[in-house]
């Protein structure tokens, strides 16, 4: 009886002592990483501190860029977030807008920029992303196709190929992703059109 | 003596123990951003940065560190440098950053460094860290950019972005991911070849 009772608490207390080690060690372990994670936080929070204005004004720039591209008689842009934007010039008077087009191309989707003037003539296009095959699809990205687009309204963007009025030359070997991006860009215009009336 | 073996950390890491020729290891984003070379010389100048961050730091707590928790901390540090190249490669070279996108914060997990950091600076004083660092993230580097070459020039008929020929019909399957496989693997065969 005496010997259970003694057996017992030997069980019961031998965990104990090994509980308050493990938490011991554990705590030290908790005391480390925090410090590490400090450490780092404090050098990432300073990195941040330093980069987010630059990486701000990069981009910024990169996308008033990418708006002057697509057009050019622009002096400055409407400032939002969301598309379509007006054009100005000098005087305040809306030159034209920018519309941005999604197109659902071979193997990912394109996103680019349509600039339209007043008479919603193309006056550029810009592909800010796309995912397509490269060497085939990614050609819609070049000058030689987007530059097919300027000067047309929105009748004429159908690939050569589609319809008669069409006058668009599709890229060989990747007719998937210029009919996308061709179709997405004259349905956009025609469905801005509606809403400026 | 010293300066003999600091040298030889070095130099192992660009044919020996190259990275990814003979270790085999982070061929991943090898194989991923080798399709130009400007992005190869990018990635490859980021990877060194982050290896040889966190090989000095690793190095320099190796005997502080718990044991227990040496993964851990080890993940801290290498996130950090990459967080770090990640930030700064967006703020300046904006460009490139976009080129090589996912690939960047991945460096977190790419296993080139994770090794060397468990292999050898968790056992090896700073400097020799450092010099192993160097060495690695070079060797790495320079395969990037060999394989970048060779692909951006077969695939298409430029280097560093400047058209090489007039008239020339690029090798498309080079630009695409089987490109990347039968480079690399071609390297391989010539390396071990070369070194028997």
């Amino acid at each position: 009886m005496t010997d259970e009772v003694l057996y017992g608490c030997k069980v019961f207390y031998a965990p104990l002592s090994n509980c308050s080690k493990n938490m011991k060690e554990t705590v030290k372990l908790g005391k480390y990483l925090f410090i590490i994670c400090a450490v780092a936080g404090v050098t990432l929070a300073v990195t941040n501190y330093f980069t987010t204005k630059k990486i701000a004004s990069q981009k910024l720039e990169v996308e008033n860029a990418a708006l002057k591209e697509v057009l050019p008689v622009a002096f400055c842009f409407e400032v939002k977030n969301n598309f379509p934007k007006n054009g100005y010039d000098e005087k305040n008077n809306i030159v034209g807008y920018v519309l941005k087009v999604i197109a659902n191309g071979y193997s990912s989707e394109i996103s680019a920029l349509v600039g339209l003037d007043r008479d919603f003539e193309v006056t550029g296009v810009k592909i800010l992303s796309h995912n397509e095959t490269p060497g085939l699809g990614s050609k819609i990205a070049e000058k030689s196709f987007l530059s097919q687009f300027i000067g047309k309204f929105s009748e004429k963007i159908l690939l050569k190929k589609d319809a008669q009025a069409g006058e668009i030359d599709g890229i060989t070997s990747a007719t998937i992703s210029s009919r996308a991006i061709t179709d997405a860009i004259r349905k956009n215009i025609d469905e801005f059109k509606k809403t400026v009336k | 003596m010293s300066s003999k073996k600091l040298l030889n950390e070095f130099t192992k890491g660009i044919i020996k123990e190259n990275p990814v020729l003979i270790l085999m290891v982070g061929l991943c984003s090898v194989l991923a951003v080798s399709t130009e070379v400007k992005n190869a010389i990018g990635m490859g100048s980021a990877m060194t940065f982050v290896l040889l961050g966190s090989n000095i730091l690793v190095s320099f707590l190796r005997n502080s560190i718990p044991n227990k928790v040496r993964i851990p901390v080890f993940l801290i540090i290498i996130g950090s440098f990459t967080t770090i190249v990640d930030l700064v490669m967006n703020a300046y070279a904006p460009a490139i950053h976009k080129n090589l996108g996912i690939f960047i914060p991945l460096i977190v997990v790419n296993c080139i460094i994770i090794a060397r950091a468990e292999a050898f600076a968790a056992k090896n004083p700073v400097l020799d860290s450092a010099m192993d660092a160097l060495g690695i993230g070079f060797g790495y580097a320079l395969v990037l950019f060999v394989i970048a070459t060779i692909r951006e020039i077969l695939g298409n008929g430029t280097f560093f972005g400047v058209q090489l020929f007039t008239g020339f019909n690029p090798v498309l399957i080079m630009m695409l991911p089987p490109g990347a496989f039968i480079t690399i693997g071609l390297l391989m065969a010539i390396l071990r070849s070369v070194k028997k």
